[in-house]
């Protein structure tokens, strides 16, 4: 084997060993805590009515699957931000993904529970999952149309697009507040959908968000080499033969379709996005290639382990996982700019 | 047949042209000097001639094909670029940047193969990086960086390179260094070699033939013996200067006086 395919193996192997792991403490620990044997037999087994099939496949399996498939999304989508804004602040809501999906999600709350306070099961509501995505793809959209407006006959739109972003991305925030503050008694529901959670959800989820991650993570996966080009500027990737206007815009929607699915069933999760591809880029180095689908394994992992926390640490409640992650992610990953600061000083 | 051709080329931003009517033809093999003072067009040349700014009249010839014509892959399979500013973003190593350069004969998705390898060894060595090639191009010295840079252009494997003021930011050493290795290039591979510097001294040592530049149009163009006189120096740059000979080779010398 030739040394470099020896390297890919032997950093990938355990990203996907890991994520393993995590799936299997996922489908474990909960209300009732399952041992490994019962688990297999729950996968062998082919009766899935009885008690132990229907936690593990209606309940725990969905669950973790979910959690992973956002994770891998948000951590896809934030490498493929990082990558075309040439900037390690990026993460997948940079450019309004995450408020115009908060704002769809919001409305539609308010459209389908009318007075009802609490809704329980999302996947009741279809309806919140597209009206969230619709949003997200409206909203980027108009970002999109700002920046291309106001970069008119000019060559450097990036900076307008994070800039129409983060204008827009604050008047839907306060348009969400607004509406949270006019319907007092939706306050927690809608606030908690803010904070992402993978509570209740099901196969549905899976079915809606599944093929949408994976169509626009393997889109960004094939360009990766457009995105190592791209990370010498616009210019030199020109004169290596890029087109860069539509290689840019074709990596840009493919990773706000990705944000949006993932938004649409789990709320605004911060942290996995802007962590999984720093953490994957010190392991793997920052060649597209690999840091994409390494991406993918860690924040899947990363975040089936947050979720896992997110329910059984004050069971039998839960704390949304979106605060999970913050408070996971924020000191590990502060501890690890001090830390790479320190070797490279 | 010449390698490159702009014939009456104009072009410029929205409220400002830069070039004006230039015409220019530079043979196969040779080390082309583009000199002028700032904003005299030098670094608009060469973007117009990678289609960075739309050329607004006049056209472009690329062994005898017109530049508009052809698609960025294609252009990046004819002509090479180091820019002048670059900063890396990420820490890939200098080997992984050189690779790079190969895209234009790969596309997107197909891996790079032997014959890359190949080239990106051959490049290495020329550019005396082969030992270095696991550093992190965040972490290299700019003489490096500019190594590193000329590299990723010669594995394009192009007839035509253009580097756009490659001893900027390099001290004297680095300089000629880069210099002669560029000059050996061009002559060991026959290749073209278009060059931004500012550098009177330098370029009237390296170049095959000069072109002076002077808002927008070109001064004056030939060897550095017929561009390089007192008379037209003082004019364009606005500084008295005396031309005295190079003490060792047959070329001018250019000293300004205060």
């Amino acid at each position: 084997m030739q040394p470099r395919s020896m390297f890919v193996v032997s950093r990938m192997l355990p990203l996907a060993g890991g994520l393993l792991l995590a799936l299997l403490v996922g489908i474990h620990f909960g209300a009732v805590n399952l041992s490994l044997s019962e688990i297999q037999q729950a996968f062998t087994d082919s009766e899935e009515a009885n008690q132990l099939g229907i936690i593990v496949w209606q309940i725990r399996l969905p669950r973790v699957v979910l959690a992973a498939c956002v994770g891998a999304g948000l951590a896809m989508a934030g490498a493929a931000f990082q990558g075309v804004f040439r900037n390690p602040l990026a993460d997948p809501f940079v450019i309004g993904a995450s408020s115009g999906a908060a704002l769809g999600a919001t409305l539609a709350l308010l459209c389908i529970a009318g007075s009802v306070t609490v809704i329980t099961a999302s996947s009741q509501v279809p309806w919140l999952i597209l009206s969230a995505f619709g949003g997200a793809v409206l909203i980027v959209s108009a970002v999109f149309v700002i920046a291309a407006l106001s970069n008119l006959g000019r060559n450097a739109p990036l900076l307008t697009l994070i800039l129409a972003g983060m204008a827009l991305s604050s008047f839907t925030g306060a348009l969400v507040s607004l509406v949270m503050f006019l319907n007092h008694e939706m306050l927690t529901t809608i606030f908690s959908w803010l904070l992402g959670s993978f509570s209740g959800r099901h196969w549905n989820e899976i079915l809606i968000a599944g093929p949408v991650i994976m169509a626009s993570g393997g889109v960004l996966w094939m360009m990766s080499r457009p995105l190592d080009l791209l990370s010498f500027g616009d210019e030199t990737a020109m004169s290596l033969g890029l087109s860069s206007g539509k290689v840019r815009l074709l990596i840009l929607l493919a990773a706000t379709l990705c944000t949006a699915g993932c938004v649409a069933v789990s709320g605004v999760i911060g942290f996995v996005g802007l962590m999984a591809p720093h953490m994957t880029r010190i392991m793997l180095g920052p060649r597209h290639g690999l840091l994409i689908p390494g991406s993918a394994l860690l924040g899947a992992m990363l975040l089936v382990i947050a979720d896992t926390l997110a329910r059984t640490v004050i069971a039998p409640a839960e704390i949304p996982v979106g605060v999970v992650t913050a408070l996971m992610g924020c000191p590990f990953f502060l501890f690890l700019l001090i830390s790479r600061g320190r070797q490279t000083a | 047949m010449h390698e490159i051709e702009l014939d009456h080329v104009t072009c410029g931003y929205p409220n400002q042209q830069v070039l004006q009517q230039v015409s220019l033809a530079v043979e196969p093999g040779t080390v082309l000097v583009l000199l002028g003072p700032n904003g005299s067009g030098k670094t608009t040349l060469l973007r117009a001639l990678f289609q960075l700014i739309a050329v607004q009249q006049g056209t472009i010839l690329v062994e005898g094909e017109e530049i508009q014509q052809l698609s960025r892959r294609e252009m990046a399979q004819k002509l090479a670029l180091a820019p002048q500013l670059e900063m890396p973003q990420w820490p890939m190593t200098i080997e992984e940047t050189v690779q790079l350069g190969r895209s234009s004969h790969r596309g997107w998705v197909q891996p790079f193969a032997t014959e890359d390898r190949q080239h990106v060894e051959t490049a290495l060595k020329q550019t005396g990086l082969t030992e270095l090639r696991q550093r992190k191009i965040t972490e290299i010295s700019g003489g490096e960086w500019r190594r590193t840079l000329i590299a990723r252009a010669l594995v394009q494997q192009t007839k035509v390179l253009c580097l756009d003021e490659p001893t900027t930011g390099l001290d004297l050493k680095y300089q000629v260094e880069i210099l002669s290795l560029i000059r050996n290039l061009a002559h060991e591979r026959a290749l073209t070699v278009l060059l931004t510097i500012h550098d009177l001294n330098l370029a009237s040592c390296f170049a095959d033939q000069i072109v002076l530049l002077h808002q927008g149009e070109i001064a004056a163009l030939g060897t550095a013996a017929e561009v390089l006189t007192e008379k037209r120096l003082s004019d364009v740059y606005q500084t008295r200067v005396k031309v005295v000979p190079h003490p060792e080779y047959q070329t001018p010398l250019v000293v300004p006086i205060l």
